[in-house]
């Protein structure tokens, strides 16, 4: 059990310091939900291993939103394999700024769950909890999040540029190339352009599709995209990807 | 003209009072009787003693069309500004033209032979015709208002006699020689048709009749509670005591007309009525009187259902693709009907099969059908009645909501996984009107279809998903089912449903009802992880149900560390105060020898029980 757990483990802690984790949470579950949120964040702020499974505990028995989203927040940036199952539920929790503190406090973890848990909240209604899940895969370089990452972009969602720039490989690139006149040009030529800044991304004969479908798009994002390509690649002026690039921004010159 | 004084033999009955007279004799068994004797039945068959036929109204331009169904073309076409519904008689047409007319055609070639005049001041009710043509018009000075009754001949448009009533009259109905008129909402009145003399008179003592309809083996008159037959029973005036008939529907949802009201001026030409009505055809049966084939036939719009008139149960139903019906008539062997594009069509009674059809081109707004006994066959296979049904629920026409939800209605009454799966999608499907919707969701609880469980787990897999633009509906719906067909295998998928922030708060308490009925040891986790999820949460604070179901459910299927849990959760300060309050009392109702002694203080950590998630 939990709580036993937690006996002993402050029980070997160091008496001041376990007072002042029993203090806080005491504060935490004040009726004062001001208090309770200001007890809430110095425990947050408190790295300690105590700490950490005091907010677990706290988040477990259930506390007022705002206090669980303090309390969500220390759990980012601890990697803390114990939070996960705590994280996974809070993940799916009514309230979407508990859910978006979730998906980033589990990011952080190598469970098995937290993968699912990620892609599945690329597919949440609301819009921040989505970007904050797409985030949290860019980081962790998840490949097997294109496919969906992808969906999100054709469903207008801006927060999968730069998801897809980071783990996006030659199928993302020809599934890209499909949403031509499905999205928005400029959100197309932004993720492609930013595909393209990927030193391993390629080979070239895959870059130059991908410099070929921004070629198709209208407007300045478009253009701004290629001629950030040509810059970049200064030094392989033969690069047929580059020499493509470059007649476009001739043509479109000259348009 | 009062030339029923110059007959003798009508007095000889006992009629001496002139017709509509306030003093006259009602509910004379006598008077009934021999007025029943003294007139002759009336020919099966159509009315105008041809062909069978369907009169078409047109709009641009105005025509009246004549056509031979026996033998499936037009048979006449005249210009005619048609401004009532038609009557036929014996070798002609009757109808209102214009405002101030009343006009005769020949049945043979629909020439004009005479035109009689109305008043402008005279409202028109009606018109009937048998060997003569009889209309009803009525007058109002102030707050008198006065009615007439006129027979006219057809070869001249001779005024043949004029009875006038202090009152209002309903539109009249002919048949062997007699003449019946609803009289002051309450009488009908039976007059000789060659001299307008009152022969006998009907009142009902239960309710109104707004209507009289001849058919050949009797007059039917009535309201809407149904329909009583003209014989001597009448004479009770009762509808206990009357030969009176009712038809039971699938649904009470379709409000439904037996005939139009007659006493209504506006019911005088082609309405609504004509689209959203009962077809019928009745008989005396035994000592009172019967739906022919025991069957009653609903149109509403461009659909078609027959049902068994005692039991409501639907036989069967026809959806008529894409176009309006304008109107439609039970000619005993076929429901008759032609469309707004000019499509007259026949469905066998029996099976609703689709027997003939025919397309004219003409864009019809009024139909009036002498189509008695007409049986051009049996048409094909019929589609399935519950496939029908589904065909008129996933009809995209805003209008149909009340026939959708009387189709709705009318599956509940017929077995099969076929009709439990269009009732699920129904639940499911984004768009549908709430009415259907709701009506679907009833039926798939009370019907109770056990063997179509794997069916409602398939609906409950699925979640609301951004990427697949998939919203899911009727969950509330699945976990009432699961529940009342004891689908314990749908637990885990109601639980995960549970812990879904997509689903609705409402939808959560029949879910928390739904995992507690269906109980086992894998329905405690949910329960706990909701209730410590959200016990803080004030957002739950409008509407706690699900979370005070909650509660109950875990007292009722946990062990002591649930029941630790909730005294845990009864007694923590932040525990919104419903539910605090609800908690403590069930706690103190379950176990009143363990009432929850208030904790002692002890460090955070050590004073609680097993948590979210484990």
């Amino acid at each position: 059990m939990r709580w036993l757990l937690l006996v002993l483990v402050t029980g070997g802690a160091p008496r001041a310091y376990a007072d002042e984790v029993d203090a806080l949470r005491r504060e935490i579950r004040n009726s004062n939900e001001g208090k309770a949120i200001e007890a809430a964040t110095k425990l947050a702020e408190d790295v300690t291993p105590g700490a950490c499974e005091a907010i677990l505990d706290e988040l477990a028995i259930g506390a007022p939103p705002k206090v669980s989203a303090a309390l969500l927040a220390g759990l980012s940036g601890r990697k803390e394999p114990r939070a996960t199952e705590v994280l996974v539920l809070y993940a799916r929790n009514r309230n979407p700024e508990l859910r978006k503190k979730a998906v980033v406090a589990i990011a952080e973890l190598t469970d098995p769950r937290v993968v699912p848990t990620l892609i599945g909240a690329l597919s949440d209604s609301v819009e921040e909890v989505r970007a904050a899940a797409a985030r949290a895969l860019a980081k962790r370089k998840e490949t097997s999040a294109e496919e969906p990452l992808v969906k999100l972009l054709a469903h207008r969602d801006a927060a999968a540029v730069d998801a897809i720039a980071a783990i996006g490989g030659p199928s993302s690139a020809r599934r890209l190339g499909e949403l031509v006149g499905q999205i928005p040009d400029s959100l197309l030529a932004a993720t492609l352009g930013e595909l393209l800044k990927r030193p391993d991304f390629g080979p070239d004969p895959i870059r130059l599709e991908v410099v070929k479908a921004i070629s198709k798009l209208a407007g300045a994002e478009a253009t701004a995209a290629l001629t950030e390509y040509v810059q970049a690649t200064e030094k392989e002026k033969t690069r047929p990807s580059r020499v493509e690039a470059k007649k476009a921004i001739e043509q479109r010159g000259t348009n | 003209m009062r030339l029923w004084l110059l007959v003798p033999s009508l007095a000889a009955l006992g009629c001496v009072e002139p017709p509509f007279s306030l003093h006259a004799r009602d509910n004379s068994v006598e008077d009934i009787q021999r007025t029943l004797a003294t007139y002759g039945a009336s020919e099966k068959g159509p009315r105008g003693g041809g062909h069978a036929m369907a009169y078409l109204v047109t709009a641009a331009p105005k025509h009246l069309v004549a056509y031979d169904l026996t033998d499936g073309k037009i048979a006449w076409d005249v210009e005619a500004n048609v401004t009532s519904r038609l009557a036929v008689g014996r070798g002609f047409v009757a109808h209102r033209q214009g405002p101030t007319e009343v006009a005769i055609r020949n049945g043979a070639d629909g020439a004009l032979r005479c035109t009689a005049r109305i008043k402008a001041e005279e409202k028109f009710l009606g018109l009937t015709a048998e060997d003569r043509l009889y209309y009803v018009v009525q007058s109002s000075s102030g707050t008198t208002r006065t009615s007439y009754a006129v027979a006219i001949s057809p070869d001249g448009c001779g005024e043949v006699w004029r009875d006038e009533a202090s009152g209002s009259l309903g539109a009249p109905a002919a048949r062997g020689g007699m003449v019946a008129v609803p009289y002051a909402y309450q009488n009908l009145v039976l007059l000789d048709g060659k001299s307008g003399a009152e022969v006998a008179r009907v009142r009902a003592t239960d309710e109104s009749i707004t209507f009289v309809r001849a058919e050949a083996d009797g007059f039917y008159y009535g309201a809407n509670s149904g329909i009583y037959l003209l014989d001597v029973k009448s004479a009770t005036g009762s509808k206990k005591g009357s030969s009176f008939t009712a038809a039971k529907m699938a649904s009470q949802q379709i409000r439904s007309f037996y005939f139009y009201d007659s006493y209504q001026h506006a019911q005088a030409d082609y309405t609504a009525f004509d689209r959203n009505r009962l077809l019928w055809r009745a008989e005396p049966k035994g000592e009172s009187v019967a739906f022919r084939d025991g069957a009653a036939f609903l149109h509403s719009y461009r659909f078609f259902f027959a049902f068994d008139a005692d039991s409501g149960a639907i036989r069967w139903a026809y959806a008529h693709p894409r176009v309006d019906v304008v109107g439609s008539d039970d000619s005993g062997a076929s429901i008759v009907y032609a469309t707004a594009d000019g499509q007259l069509c026949a469905i066998d009674a029996r099976s609703g099969g689709l027997a003939w059809s025919k397309k004219t081109g003409l864009k019809v707004t009024g139909v009036t059908f002498d189509a008695d006994g007409f049986a051009p066959g049996t048409g094909g296979q019929p589609p399935s009645v519950a496939q029908t049904l589904a065909t008129i629920i996933w009809d995209p026409d805003a209008r149909f909501t009340a026939v959708k939800v009387f189709a709705v209605d009318a599956m509940t009454k017929v077995p099969g996984r076929e009709v439990t799966e269009v009732l699920v999608k129904v639940v499911l499907k984004e768009g549908m009107a709430p009415a259907v919707v709701a009506r679907a969701a009833e039926a798939l609880v009370t019907r109770q279809d056990a063997d179509s469980a794997p069916l409602y787990r398939e609906a409950l897999a699925l979640h609301y998903d951004y990427l697949a633009d998939r919203r899911v509906r009727g969950v509330d719906t699945l976990a009432r089912v699961s529940a009342v067909v004891s689908d314990r295998e749908s637990s885990a998928l109601l639980a995960r449903h549970l812990a879904d922030p997509a689903t609705p708060l409402a939808a959560m308490k029949e879910i928390v009802k739904s995992i507690v009925s269906l109980g086992g040891p894998e329905a405690v986790k949910p329960l706990r992880d909701l209730v410590l999820a959200y016990r803080c949460d004030p957002s739950f604070n409008s509407d706690p149900q699900a979370l005070q179901l909650a509660v109950d459910g875990l007292l009722r299927l946990g062990g002591p560390e649930e029941r630790r849990l909730l005294v845990f959760v009864a007694e923590e300060k932040r525990t919104l105060p419903s539910l605090g309050a609800f908690l403590r009392k069930i706690l103190v109702e379950s176990a009143p020898r363990l009432v929850p002694k208030v904790a002692p203080k002890a460090k955070p950590g050590e004073d609680q029980p097993d948590t979210l998630g484990k």
